[in-house]
């Protein structure tokens, strides 16, 4: 089984749910809401081991089971705590937070992607701090200054856009626009970068491809079929 | 951005604050006009499309009055197709007395509890643990996309109306209740979520008609009162600088600054964690030092952990051990620390602790990156959408406690 967290509004995790059901695929599609409301969490931390279980309210079990996890938990549903005081609401949403990230972390199954200290669903660094990482490992960057506000229109942003997409080791380039000249690169920069699920956004509009961001909730239909078929592949060959 | 709410998730504070702001506005004299506003409307914002957008507009402006007087105020609103009862089933949310009163007393009808219980208001004598109903009429009238389906939606609004009766129940006088502006904060969001719900679909029209219907109900009519004339309703306008409110300025409810809870991310319920209060004060001392637990409320005042002194204001950090010991500067203290004992361990973290982890508002919003391309709702994955939409509502529909 693999599991999908996720929120109803992901449509994009919604659709890959699909296409890997249409591959035979048994799929689990799991809420934050579900992660937080009478569940229990058993963490099991040894010297030289330790083990991560997850039961659900409604019965299921996520454990390491499972084919493997996509992580798409861009963050936990917002808490209150009853005593309506800011403090306690902030301390148990970050003991919330810190658990679920090492529950996803402990788990021995892929988990795409794992959480960092500082985010439940991978690195996420600024538009600058990613294109410097990039000129590091030898990625064409495209200029950045500080007054950059990343405030171009989607609409905008896709006619002179372009995206690679990693899974694992593999890069994958829908629109064939890149014949192979960044792959290496591009593994460099999520090794670098600790990422086994995102997608590289270029910018072309100079003519040749520019690395502008990384972004670790890939929009997977923009993948097609190839990045639902490396992602299977992924699952299956992990076992 | 104002969350309007479900009036059950409301807290007691917040029912105070509604009902004293209402009379608040009532006793500076400014309630009545807004009574007066909807009876000179009574031919134009009811019984035809600009039903809605003319009283999104009316509720709006009301709610801003009451906004004036306390910012902290939002409209809730009233399902009138679901019973408003506390989890046990033992109490009224919305017919108590520290909300909306009861109902009318037999015979009179006269409304004698609640806040609003001297301003000589009548209600039917029902029943306060049943509910008009009328759930699926509106499912169906939600169901369609087509705007001239959707707004019959006024009929079991006007059932609504009925069911508590009086003046709310008599559409020249209705807003006299305050019950009025929970029935139609509850149409405004039926509204929202009809847009929200079908909003994608090809060829939709959030509002008809476009042009062509009667004055003031086409799209980019300007609506009375606000337009500043009495034409053609001649009515007295309640307004000096003529404003051009058109159905089509009304179409987004977050564009004029309101949030709905079932539409809305932010302004959804949120979970609640009762068991944290009583919790704390064992988990605190279970996690004390030994030689600290069996130490005497005097003695642990001065022994206190090296990380809480770092939480205390400057001023107190720097003399805690000797000032204290000398009584001085107590009044600085939070009171539970004052008065010693155990307490102070466990409120001590009521010192402010410093900004969480990582602040949403620094928390990278990918949300346009990511999606760059839209899937689009299949009817597959439409399918798929609304179960974990009625998943998500089941688990934050059970009262919102987490465990």
């Amino acid at each position: 089984m693999i599991c999908i967290l996720c929120t109803p509004e992901d449509t994009h995790a919604l659709w890959l749910a699909r296409q890997l059901r249409a591959r035979g695929r048994e799929i689990e599609l799991v809420l934050p809401e579900e992660i937080l409301v009478k569940s229990q969490l058993h963490l099991s931390v040894c010297t030289q081991s330790g083990s991560a279980s997850l039961r659900l309210a409604r019965g299921l079990i996520l454990d390491d089971r499972l084919a493997g996890l996509i992580n798409r938990l861009y963050d936990l549903p917002p808490m209150v705590s009853i005593t309506g005081r800011a403090a306690d609401s902030l301390f148990v949403a970050e003991e919330w937070r810190a658990a679920i990230a090492a529950f996803l972390e402990m788990l021995s199954c892929p988990v795409l992607n794992h959480p960092t200290g500082a985010n439940l669903y991978g690195q996420v660094l600024g538009e600058g701090h990613w294109r410097s990482l990039a000129a590091r490992v030898g990625l064409a960057v495209a200029p950045w200054t500080s007054e950059d506000t990343d405030q171009t229109s989607p609409s905008e942003a896709q006619v002179s856009r372009a995206s690679l997409f990693m899974v694992g080791s593999r890069v994958l380039d829908p629109l064939g626009v890149f014949a192979g000249q960044s792959d290496d690169r591009l593994r460099a920069l999520t090794n670098l970068a600790g990422i086994q699920l995102c997608s590289a956004v270029f910018d072309l509009s100079s003519g040749q491809p520019a690395f502008t961001q990384l972004n670790p909730l890939p929009p997977f239909a923009a993948g097609g079929d190839a990045l639902v078929a490396a992602l299977d592949e992924a699952m299956v060959e992990a076992r | 951005m104002g969350c309007r709410k479900n009036l059950t998730r409301l807290t007691a504070a917040e029912r105070l604050a509604f009902t004293n702001v209402i009379n608040q506005l009532r006793a500076d004299g400014g309630y009545d006009t807004y009574v007066q506003q909807h009876q000179g409307a009574l031919g134009h914002g009811h019984g035809g499309p600009a039903f809605f957008p003319w009283h999104r507009e009316y509720i709006l402006r009301f709610e801003r009055a009451l906004q004036a007087i306390d910012p902290s105020v939002n409209l809730p609103y009233w399902d009138w197709t679901a019973e408003n009862l506390n989890p046990a089933g033992t109490e009224s949310l919305i017919w108590r007395d520290d909300f909306m009163g009861g109902p009318g007393q037999a015979g009179t009808g006269n409304l004698t509890t609640g806040p609003f219980a001297s301003w000589g208001l009548r209600r039917s004598s029902f029943n306060i643990f049943t509910f008009p109903g009328t759930g699926g009429t509106i499912a169906a009238s939600m169901a369609s996309s087509n705007y001239s389906t959707f707004r019959q939606i006024e009929s079991p609004h006007g059932a609504a109306h009925v069911w508590v009766g009086g003046d709310v129940g008599n559409a020249s006088i209705a807003p006299r209740d305050p019950v009025f502006w929970l029935i139609h904060c509850n149409v405004d969001r039926l509204w929202a979520e009809w847009i929200n719900q079908h909003q994608g679909e090809v060829g939709f029209q959030a509002y008809l008609p476009l042009s062509g219907g009667p004055a003031g109900h086409n799209l980019n009519d300007t609506m009375w009162p606000w337009n500043g004339t009495s034409i053609p309703f001649g009515v007295a306008p309640w307004t000096v600088t003529p404003e051009n409110i058109r159905p089509a300025d009304l179409l987004d409810h977050r564009a004029l600054g309101c949030t709905y809870d079932t539409v809305d991310p932010e302004c959804r319920p949120k979970i609640l964690f009762k068991e944290l209060k009583d919790r704390q004060p064992k988990e605190l001392k279970d996690r004390l030092p030994k030689e600290l637990k069996e130490l005497q409320p005097k003695e642990l005042k001065e022994r206190l952990p090296k990380e809480f002194k770092e939480r205390l204001p400057k001023e107190l950090k720097e003399g805690l051990s000797k000032e204290l010991k000398e009584g001085q500067q107590k009044e600085l203290l939070p009171k539970e620390l004052k008065e010693g004992g155990p307490k102070e361990v466990k409120e001590i973290r009521e010192v402010p602790f410093g900004e969480p982890f990582i602040r949403p508002e620094l928390r990278p919003d990918l949300t346009q990156a990511a999606f760059g391309v839209n899937p689009g709702l299949s009817a597959d994955v439409m399918a798929l959408q609304e179960e974990l939409l009625n998943r998500r509502n089941d688990i934050l529909g059970g009262h919102g406690h987490g465990s």
